[in-house]
């Protein structure tokens, strides 16, 4: 037994130790290198089509928790400024997006604003027909002979024309009025019936201490997909990669959302400053089967609903030229993101 | 580090046996941990399985339950009525029996009938009906079979509900409109969250084909149909409809776990539990493993200890005597210690110091012996030393002057006598040529010393004449032997000197007083001779016999007189210096014939062969007969007086021409040459050198022939060395000698100062 032959046998092994550790950690600094520090953010431009709330839950999630920085963007996300349409706003913008109805993309489109859907957010649109529980109203048939308060300018209003027109009810035998957003004229008796979205004015009742009868308009052949995410053509074209990291960032924070409505409703409220946690937080949670019922890839949008979309604007006068469809939306970005994910 | 038998044995064995229970401990760690994987894999695998057929079982149990109600007469009749606007839509009977006749109707919700334009026309939940199904896939895809959509999701009622819808088809077969039966998935979340088998960490759940959870999650509540799992287990699962996948990470969890694909509900069955949950009882094992290896470590180190104390035990017995071997006890008895290599060790050990002990033994013998030789030596060596000393000063105190010399005349010592004789000391003279002692004329008798010594012969006694320091000439006979060294190689001489010059003197006066009483004795002796021939002859009267016999013996002993006398009469002729030749011409083969006739009666009278080797056509020589006669006579006459009865003498006579041999020596000049040989007693080494010396007589021959008188060959000698002739021989006792003579074949003549 050799003392020498040890000791040197200890330090190769000690200073390989040593080599080693330094090499682990200039691996790993150069990952980090690659992550993070390397490429500058690039600033685009996220517009809303209404003030922030949990509606837009995912792009807040994306932003705060870091999904668009990883993608090498920084996302600005705005509100609606109420004077001038999403539609323009991303239009006019130089690498933006934009947040709006399925039938406000369809009427942008027909008004010549190049611009097309990438994903869709809520797939079941939320417009409802709500009554209190005691009015027995179960059906749409069950509107005849009642009053139906109408909310003017929201969308509800022509998707409940869609809906009675589709079943063949005459809306001649119901009185129609036009009620605000608040619930007061259904609480205080004065309509039957009213239209609103499913996650907020039938909250608003509950929280007034009534139960409603819900008629989920989407139930009787007239879904329309709410709000879709666009950005232009040209983006589209020539910068496809972009549209794919906003896109993939995006879905990823509203499955992030989905999975941690309560931390994400925290984050909402970084957004939503005047609001309260619990509205929020209703919001979100009864956006949900709305968005993502397990049945299909968030986001994913079909044909047929944008045809149905556009058969309901159609029909209702709302557009008036014949569309092609497919130039409407893609779901490119939707397919490479799923085949990636799956990969 | 020096490392005992002991401590290497015990470290080899506690190593050696550590090693092997790691090894196996490992070994058995990964074997539990691949049994506990494989085991759980099986149980999940098959719980998985059981519960996929268990789902699938349940849903083909509604089905079949749906399609046999719809076979029952009355309730179809009902829905044909129903769908053909028969009835009326608000009547609920058909629905309602329907729900009354389905087997399991605690799971079901809802009934309804859907017509071919997807209106329900019919429910349980009066609110269904007219809601327009159109694009719902329970009534679309239900057109010609029964389907199944597992959790479907209902916005309103936020039910999540199996559908079952099955065709309604009139008696030809045409599909009138779709029975479509909400079920509760609970059955379903039941099976699906039954925890039998799956421990604290298992679960078991399904994902519909959008990557939802679709079963309640254990760690995540309302994760129903929100939460998305994409793992690429389960992404490969719900793309492939074949195969189950192993699932071994669960976001970041490390699970054991598999994706199996139930088709029946277009679902991916998840199961899994976490990897550590079923390694903890494998990974508790560590400590006991651990503990396990420490004693055995423990063990096998004391095991090895004692195996290497009972080892080294005998060894270290061993060492110890061994020790004392080496320090030289050589008594030390070695006892058999174990039946093994050790002991065989031993016993050679044994033997090997018992052949140490004989070799000591031997040695001491030996050593005693050698010292007894070495001090025998060591005496002899001081005796010869003692001796030497004592000849060395014998010769160097010696009156005689003594010294030696080199081969090449060089003197090496030179002893006191020779200082007092010649007055050189030693330190004049050694290292000096001989010849300062030696007279101009004789230098070449330096050459001849060495040619005889060289040849291995010792000059005795020889006359000659050497020179004192004040260059007074003396008279000296000088004895040289050779000086040997210890190869037998001669590589001096040694000489000593006789200093005969009162000798010469006394000789000279004897010579003398011989000469004239031999001329006195002559003249009577001749008339005796001359006087007893008369009376013998009867000249002066007769007489008798006896008379007769009295007259011859006087008349012998008056021969031998005169003879004696002639002889004597020679020598002192010769001796005189009064040496004249009578130069003649004469035939040596007569002279020879005549001198071998004179000696024929003893020849005769001894049986004697002469051998006679004559050159027939020899020249007259030149030279004086009577001497050259006495030069025959003497050689021939001792020839056959020495040689034994029947004895061949061989007689040479010949002419030798120069550059020739003759006998050993190469001839310098033409010559005649003459030479006897006899197989006679010959002359004993230590006397050769005084053969020719006046009135010697060799020892072995003075008993035998008492008569003689020693002085033939000193005149053959004389004769030949003073009339230019040469004479030697050569001799060897018992066997006999040969004397060669030359001489010139001009013939003889006075050689001037040759004494």
């Amino acid at each position: 037994m050799n003392k020498l032959h040890f000791k040197t046998f200890l330090v190769i092994i000690i200073l390989l130790c040593i080599v080693g550790v330094f090499v682990v950690i200039f691996i790993n600094k150069g990952n980090i290198f690659k992550n993070n520090e390397l490429q500058p953010l690039q600033k685009i431009t996220l517009n809303l089509n209404w003030i922030h709330q949990a509606e837009f839950a995912g792009n807040y999630v994306a932003r705060e928790k870091g999904f668009y920085k990883e993608n090498g963007l920084d996302v600005d996300v705005v509100s609606f400024d109420f004077n001038s349409s999403v539609a323009e706003a991303v239009t006019r913008g130089e690498l933006s997006f934009g947040v709006m109805g399925a039938d406000q993309l369809l009427v942008a489109r027909e008004q010549g604003f190049p611009i097309k859907a990438i994903a869709v957010i809520y797939k079941t649109n939320p417009g409802v027909m709500f009554s209190l529980k005691g009015s027995n109203i179960f059906t749409p048939k069950d509107f005849i002979g009642k009053t139906i308060g109408i909310e003017k300018g929201s969308n509800t209003e022509y998707l409940y024309a869609a809906m009675m027109n589709k079943l063949n009810i005459d809306r001649k035998l119901i009185k129609e009025v036009e009620v605000g957003y608040e619930v007061k004229e259904l609480l205080a008796g004065e309509v039957d019936v009213s239209t609103g979205y499913i996650i907020n004015e039938p909250n608003l009742v509950k929280e007034a201490g009534q139960d409603t009868n819900i008629i989920l308009m989407s139930d009787y052949g007239v879904n329309m997909y709410g709000d879709v995410i666009f950005t232009t053509e040209n983006i589209i074209k020539n910068n496809p990669d972009l549209v794919s990291r906003f896109l993939e960032a995006t879905l990823e924070g509203w499955q992030y959302a989905i999975e941690n409505q309560e931390e994400a409703t925290d984050i909402i409220l970084k957004y939503a400053a005047q609001s309260t946690r619990e509205h929020e937080y209703s919001i979100l949670k009864d956006s949900i089967p709305l968005i993502s019922n397990g049945t299909s890839f968030l986001g994913w949008m079909d044909k047929e609903q944008w045809q149905q979309a556009y058969g309901i604007l159609l029909g209702q006068g709302i557009l008036s030229k014949p569309i092609e469809i497919n130039d409407v939306f893609t779901v490119e970005f939707l397919a490479d993101y799923y085949i990636n994910k799956k990969r | 580090m020096r490392l005992t038998l002991s401590k290497k044995i015990t470290i080899t064995i506690g190593t050696g046996v550590f090693v092997a229970a790691t090894l196996l401990s490992i070994v058995t760690f990964i074997f539990l941990e691949q049994t506990s994987k494989k085991e759980t894999n099986t149980r999940l695998n098959s719980i998985s399985y059981l519960k996929g057929d268990n789902i699938s079982h349940h849903l083909q149990m509604y089905v079949l339950e749906t399609e046999n109600i719809l076979k029952k007469n009355e309730i179809k009749k009902g829905l044909i009525l129903l769908l053909n606007g028969k009835e009326k839509n608000s009547d609920n009977g058909v629905v309602e029996t329907i729900k009354e006749d389905f087997l399991y109707k605690d799971s079901l919700l809802d009934v309804s009938v859907i017509n071919k334009d997807g209106i329900v026309i019919a429910s349980l939940n009066e609110a269904e009906v007219g809601k327009i199904k159109s694009e719902e896939p329970y009534f679309f895809k239900a057109n010609e079979n029964t389907i199944v959509q597992n959790f479907n999701y209902d916005v309103l009622t936020k039910q999540i509900v199996t559908i079952i819808s099955t065709p309604i088809k009139d008696d030809k077969g045409v599909t009138l409109g779709v029975l479509s039966e909400k079920i509760n998935t609970n059955d379903i979340n039941e099976i699906m969250t039954e925890r039998g088998g799956l421990g604290e960490t298992g679960e078991t759940f399904l994902v519909n084909s959008f990557n939802f959870v679709t079963t309640d999650l254990l760690k995540e509540p309302n994760s129903v149909l929100t939460r998305t799992i994409y793992l690429p287990q389960i992404n490969d699962c719900l793309q492939n409809d074949s195969n189950y996948y192993t699932l071994d990470d669960y976001y970041g969890d490390k699970v054991f776990g598999y994706a199996r694909w139930i088709p029946e509900i277009d679902s991916c069955l998840i199961s899994k539990i976490d990897k550590k949950e079923v390694m903890t009882p494998v990974i508790q094992t560590l400590p006991q493993v651990i503990s396990f290896l420490l004693i055995i470590l423990i063990i096998t180190s004391g095991f090895g200890h004692f195996i290497g104390r009972s080892i080294i035990k005998p060894l270290q017995t061993l060492r110890s005597k061994a020790i004392k071997i080496k320090e030289g006890d050589l008594d030390v008895l070695i006892e058999p210690v174990s039946d093994d290599e050790i002991g065989d060790l031993a016993t050679v050990l044994k033997e090997m110091l018992f052949k140490l002990k004989n070799v000591y033994k031997g040695l001491e013998d030996k050593v005693k012996e050698r010292t007894i030789e070495l001090e025998k030596s060591e005496n002899k060596l001081k005796e010869s030393l003692s001796k030497a000393e004592e000849l060395s000063s014998i010769v160097r105190d010696a009156n005689e002057p003594i010294f030696s010399q080199n081969l090449e005349g060089v003197v090496l010592s030179w002893n006191s006598g020779a200082k007092d004789f010649f007055g050189y000391s030693a330190d004049e003279i050694i290292g000096n040529s001989v010849e300062i002692i030696i007279p101009e004329d004789k230098y070449y008798e330096i050459e001849n010393i060495k040619e005889i010594i060289t040849s291995g012969k010792k000059i005795d006694h020889y006359q000659t004449t050497r020179k004192k320091k004040d260059g007074t000439l003396v008279d000296v006979a000088i004895s040289v032997s050779p000086i040997k060294d210890s190869d037998e190689n001669i590589t001096g001489v040694s000489v000593v000197l006789l200093d005969i010059t009162k000798e010469r003197q006394i000789d000279k006066a004897k010579t003398e007083f011989v000469s004239i009483a031999s001329h006195q004795f002559r003249t009577p002796l001749s008339a005796m001779s001359w006087y007893i021939e008369m009376l013998l002859a009867g000249d002066a009267g007769s007489i008798n016999e006896e008379q007769k016999k009295y007259l011859q013996e006087i008349s012998t002993g008056n021969k031998r007189m005169v003879n004696l006398v002639d002889d004597l009469l020679n020598v002192s002729r010769l001796d005189m210096g009064e040496f004249v030749l009578d130069i003649s011409q004469f035939n040596l083969l007569n002279m020879l014939e005549s001198v071998l006739k004179e000696l024929n009666p003893q020849i005769l009278k001894r049986k004697l062969v002469i051998k006679q080797t004559i050159d027939k056509n020899l020249p007259q020589f030149i030279g004086d007969e009577k001497l050259m006669r006495m030069i025959f006579q003497n050689l021939l006459s001792n020839a056959v007086k020495y040689t034994p009865i029947g004895g061949v003498i061989k007689v040479n006579l010949s002419k030798i021409s120069k550059g020739k041999k003759f006998g050993e020596r190469v001839v310098t000049e033409d010559s005649l040459a003459f030479s006897v040989s006899d197989p006679g007693v010959g002359i004993p080494t230590y006397q050769q050198g005084r053969v020719f010396s006046k009135l010697f007589r060799a020892d072995n021959i003075k008993e035998s022939e008492p008569e003689g008188t020693g002085l033939g060959l000193y005149v053959v000698k004389s004769v030949a060395d003073q009339s230019g002739g040469s004479v030697w021989f050569t001799s060897e006792e018992n066997k006999g000698s040969a004397f060669y003579i030359l001489f010139p074949i001009t013939g003889m003549k006075v050689v001037e100062s040759k004494k």
